[in-house]
C-alpha cells in the first residue's frame, strides 16, 4: 500500500514486462479498477499506471496506447495484432487481440 | 567441475552402470540386479521385435557418457538384436556383460550372476580417476512440463538466463519440443545462424503443424485463455523463452549430437507424419527427457509450475518452478524456488544466476533432489520407424 497525496492508500499492484519492447505487462497479482499497477522490467519498477478495469493474475495490461491493427509485443515479440484502439491500463486478452496465425497461407 | 573420460572420449559427470532388459520378460530379473548396487541404473525396451527407435535409445543410453558400464540381461528367444547392442557396448571401450536367462537357469541363478557381473564393473569403475572438466564438455538438455501461468514469467525466463550465461561460458544446450513453437515462427526464423538451418526449421515446423492436424493437438486451450494466455504466439514464445536467447546453431534429429560446440540446439523429433503410422513427438516428460540423452545430454533441466517428480535414468535433473505455492507444497522435489520473481523478491536475473550456479554444483557431484529421492524414470516406447526421424 502506498500513501497518495491526499493522504488516503492507494492499492498497489505488480505486473512484470518481460522485455523492453513490449507493450503489455503481465499481472503477478490481480488488480481492481483504480489500482495503481507498477510495471516492473527485469529489477526496476518503470512506472505505474491505474488498471482501467479489473484485471486477474497472470493476464495482461496495455502499458501504452495500442492502435486497432497494431502488434501486440510480448517477450520482445509480436504475439497478435489488436482488434480495435486499446488504452494503457486495459486488459489486453481474447476480446481485443487475435493471433497471427493462417496470415502467412500456413 | 570434475567429470570421468570414457575409452570412447567422451566425458560424464556421474560414474553409472546400465543393467538393460531387451524385453519385458526380462524386467524383473533386471530391476533386482540393480536394486542390489547404488549406481546401477535400470532401463529396457519392453517389446520383444526389433524396432529401430528402441535398440537406439538402448545403445544410446548404454553408451552415454554418465555410463560406465553395462550389464544387459537377454530372456534369450526375443527378437530384439541384443548381439548388435553388446557389440556396440563393448566398440565403446565400456565393460560390458551379458546375462541370458534361458542359459543362466532362470531367475535366481541369473540374479546372482548379474549381481557379481555389476560387482566386477564396480571395481573397474572405482579405479578410475575423477578429472577437471569445463563448461564446454557440457552437454545440457531443457524439458518443461506442468507448466501453468508462472511457467513463462518465472521458471522459463529464468532457465533462459542462466541458458544464456553457460552457452558463453562453453556449454552446449539442447531444447526441443518443436511443435510446442508452432505459434513463433517468424520469431524464430531470426533466431537461426544460417539459412541452411533456416530451411531445416522451416521444414520442422510443417511437419509439426500438420501433426498438430493430424492428432488434433498443439492448439490453446481453454485453460490456457483462463490463466491469461491469448494467442498462441504467445504460449509459443513463453514455452521458447527457457531455451535463452542466443542463434540456433543447427537442428538435431532424434540421436544426432551437437557437432559445433557451445551454442543453442534444436532437436525436431518431429517424424514423417504423411505415414499412416503417426506417433506422437513426445508420449510423456520421461519419452523427453529421454531423447535429450540420447542427444548427449548429460545434465537435463526441467521446469514446472503446477510442478513435476520425474527424475532421469542416467543423468540428473534439476527442477525450477516458478510457482511460489507449488515450490512449497513440493519442496522435495523442487531444486530451484524462482517463485520469487512472482512474489516480487527475486528478478530473473538473480533467479538464473541461482541456477547456473546449482548447475555448476551438480555437474560437480552434488545430488539433485530426484537423485535423492531415486527417481530414475526413462520411457522407450516403440515408435514406427518411419514416424520417427534417426539422425
Amino acid at each position: 500500500m502506498k500513501l497518495s497525496r491526499r493522504g488516503t492508500y492507494i492499492a498497489s499492484k505488480r505486473s512484470i514486462k518481460l522485455n523492453a519492447a513490449d507493450n503489455v505487462s503481465t499481472l503477478l497479482e490481480e488488480a481492481t479498477a483504480g489500482d495503481m499497477v507498477a510495471i516492473v522490467l527485469e529489477d526496476r519498477e518503470q512506472a505505474s499506471i491505474a488498471a482501467l478495469e479489473r484485471i486477474p493474475f497472470g493476464h495482461k495490461m496495455a502499458t501504452e496506447p495500442i492502435d486497432t491493427g497494431a502488434f501486440v509485443v510480448k517477450y520482445g515479440a509480436a504475439i497478435g495484432k489488436s482488434l480495435r484502439p486499446i488504452r494503457p491500463g486495459e486488459q489486453v486478452h481474447v476480446h481485443n487481440l487475435a493471433g497471427l496465425q493462417g496470415e502467412d497461407g500456413e | 567441475m570434475k567429470g570421468y573420460i570414457r575409452p570412447d572420449g567422451r566425458i560424464g559427470i556421474r560414474n553409472h552402470i546400465a543393467v538393460i532388459y531387451t524385453v519385458e520378460c526380462a524386467r524383473h530379473v533386471a530391476d533386482s540386479i540393480a536394486r542390489k548396487a547404488e549406481d546401477a541404473h535400470l532401463f529396457g525396451f519392453p517389446g520383444c521385435f526389433e524396432d529401430r527407435y528402441g535398440s537406439r535409445m538402448l545403445r544410446e543410453l548404454a553408451t552415454h557418457p554418465n555410463v560406465a558400464g553395462a550389464v544387459v540381461v537377454r530372456l534369450g528367444c526375443e527378437s530384439t538384436n541384443v548381439n548388435a547392442l553388446v557389440a556396440a557396448i563393448a566398440e565403446s571401450g565400456r565393460p560390458v556383460e551379458l546375462i541370458a536367462i534361458q542359459e543362466a537357469g532362470g531367475t535366481l541363478a541369473s540374479i546372482e550372476r548379474g549381481v557379481e557381473a555389476v560387482r566386477r564393473i564396480g571395481r573397474h569403475i572405482a579405479a578410475a580417476k575423477p578429472v577437471a572438466i569445463d563448461w564446454s564438455d557440457l552437454t545440457v538438455g531443457v524439458e518443461c512440463g506442468g507448466s501453468d501461468a508462472t511457467s513463462g514469467l518465472a521458471a522459463n525466463p529464468a532457465t533462459g538466463w542462466a541458458v544464456d550465461r553457460i552457452i558463453e561460458r562453453g556449454a552446449a544446450v539442447i531444447f526441443s519440443e518443436l511443435p510446442e513453437l508452432l505459434g513463433c515462427q517468424h520469431y524464430l526464423s531470426t533466431r537461426v545462424a544460417d539459412e541452411a538451418t533456416r530451411q531445416l526449421l522451416h521444414e520442422g515446423l510443417r511437419r509439426a503443424r500438420r501433426l498438430g492436424q493430424r492428432l488434433n493437438a498443439f492448439a490453446i486451450s481453454g485453460g490456457n485463455v483462463e490463466g491469461g494466455l491469448t494467442t498462441i504466439e504467445e504460449k509459443s514464445l513463453g514455452a521458447l523463452c527457457k531455451a535463452g536467447t542466443k542463434p540456433i546453431r543447427a537442428l538435431l534429429k532424434t540421436a544426432e549430437k551437437p557437432s559445433a560446440g557451445a551454442g543453442l540446439y534444436l532437436l525436431d523429433k518431429v517424424g514423417l507424419v504423411e505415414d499412416a503410422l503417426v506417433t506422437h513427438y513426445e508420449e510423456n516428460d520421461s519419452d523427453g527427457l529421454v531423447a535429450l540423452l540420447a542427444s548427449g545430454a548429460q545434465l537435463l533441466l526441467f521446469t514446472t509450475g503446477r510442478g513435476s517428480v520425474v527424475g532421469s535414468v542416467v543423468a540428473p535433473v534439476i527442477k525450477i518452478c516458478g510457482n511460489p505455492l507449488t515450490s512449497r507444497r513440493m519442496r522435495d522435489n523442487i531444486d530451484l524456488d524462482a517463485g520469487g520473481i512472482i512474489a516480487g523478491t527475486r528478478s530473473v536475473a538473480e533467479s538464473g544466476a541461482e541456477l547456473v550456479e546449482r548447475i555448476r554444483r551438480v555437474a560437480d557431484g552434488e545430488p539433485t533432489k530426484a537423485e535423492t529421492l531415486g527417481h530414475r524414470e526413462y520411457y522407450i516406447p516403440y515408435k514406427p520407424s518411419r514416424a520417427c526421424d534417426l539422425g
